[in-house]
């Protein structure tokens, strides 16, 4: 069930990665991931209904995400929404891709590419 | 801002981007069109109070380039599903079967010639289909590009064959020898490219035996395209060296004849027969066998 996690050659695209990361904290419907990618990229990253959904739909089907039937609050919410979360695979996926973006981050600092972080 | 009534302007946007949906395959739009077009709703109205008319404009433009494209994507996809369905396996292995019926018959009655060389290399082409469609995907690049060479290697000789019997039609048995000798540097050309056709054909089998391999896309006769690559290759490069080289120098390799102008051409059929039979039994065999997911991307 890991394999495709731990798997070097396993690649995200930048939607699947940002549709994994705002689905890190809990699940969410189509056009509330969409707001998140759009706001945690400042508008750089705009997923357009087609990405978003074909995106989701190869998701589905390796696995990484799931379709929940819970809905928050179900008086305020429109039925016709579909909600997702994240598998266990996915998870690790997001998070093996954060660890090599991470690396990333820190040989452009190695080249002085970007300034250091400040110490908390 | 806003010149225009929420309403109306939502109605006929929502109205115009549902119709352009039937750009998407069927099942796509079966499985998300009301999703679409609820998230084409929400944005627009984002857009409207934010933004008003330029964020609807923009709005619009993006959805648009958005749509095109994945539209796009998403019947490449569909396509390469049915391209990568047991049927297509099936169906290959099928042809592949009877292409190696064909070299066989060349080996055993040289008398059928032309007919059953062609028919043997487009059947081939079906084995070639069958045996990159065994690897759904999986082969990679890898398998790509050796479906890409085996291709263009069967699609060259077919031209060249076809240049070549026209260029021989009308002559008898003992025209034929006085005619190539005639016109060695032209007849040399062809068989060049023959033999040209025959290496890549045969380094498109291979590295799609290589990457059936890597992939473990045949569990059974797992070397065995591999092996018919590579045989290709080698009467490739041996047909070069025994028809090529002597043509080059202005000489007929086929006269004087000898008893070894039977046997060879006779054993390189026959390998060649069973190696593609062998090929298509395999694909027919394991068409319905299920292989292990791959590491896939989203």
């Amino acid at each position: 069930m890991d394999k495709t996690a731990s798997n070097p050659k396993t690649t995200l695209t930048p939607a699947a990665f940002h549709i994994l990361l705002a689905l890190v904290d809990g699940e969410n419907h189509g056009y509330a991931i969409m707001r998140e990618v759009a706001e945690h990229t400042h508008g750089k990253m705009r997923l357009g209904p087609g990405t978003l959904y074909g995106t989701i739909k190869r998701m589905l089907a390796d696995g990484w995400i799931e379709e929940s039937d819970e809905r928050p609050d179900p008086q305020l919410d429109d039925e016709r929404r579909r909600y997702y979360r994240l598998t266990g695979v996915g998870l690790k996926l997001v998070q093996a891709e954060a660890e090599r973006l991470e690396q990333l981050v820190n040989v452009a600092r190695g080249k002085r590419l970007l300034r250091t972080p400040r110490s908390v | 801002m806003k010149s225009f009534p929420l309403t109306n302007s939502l109605s006929v946007s929502v109205r115009v981007y549902r119709a352009l949906l039937v750009a998407y395959p069927k099942k796509f739009r079966e499985d998300y069109e009301t999703q679409l077009v609820q998230v084409f709703r929400d944005s627009f109205r984002y857009e409207y109070h934010r933004n008003g008319v330029s964020g609807v404009i923009d709005l619009w433009l993006h959805t648009f380039a958005d749509l095109v494209f994945t539209a796009l994507m998403e019947h490449m996809m569909e396509r390469s599903q049915y391209m990568f369905s047991p049927k297509v396996v099936l169906w290959g292995g099928l042809a592949s079967v009877f292409g190696g019926v064909f070299w066989l018959m060349m080996g055993i009655a040289p008398s059928s010639g032309g007919a059953a060389i062609v028919l043997a290399l487009v059947l081939g082409l079906g084995g070639l289909v069958g045996l990159y469609s065994r690897q759904a995907g999986q082969g990679r690049r890898l398998g790509l590009a050796g479906f890409a060479f085996g291709v263009i290697g069967t699609v060259l000789m077919l031209a060249t064959l076809w240049w070549f019997f026209s260029f021989l039609s009308g002559s008898t048995s003992t025209e034929l020898h006085s005619r190539i000798e005639r016109e060695t540097v032209l007849v040399a050309r062809a068989v060049l490219t023959i033999m040209l056709a025959f290496v890549t054909l045969g380094v498109g089998v291979a590295m799609l035996g290589i990457a059936s391999l890597r992939a473990k896309t045949l569990p059974r006769w797992r070397g065995l395209p591999l092996g018919l690559g590579l045989l290709d290759t080698i009467l490739g490069i041996s047909g070069w060296l025994i028809y090529y080289v002597p043509l080059s120098q202005g000489r007929n390799p086929w006269n004087p004849w000898n008893p070894g102008d039977y046997v060879i051409p006779f054993a390189v059929f026959v390998l060649l027969g069973l190696g593609w039979m062998g090929l298509g039994i395999t694909l027919m065999a394991e068409a319905d066998v299920q292989l292990a997911p791959p590491p896939a991307s989203a």
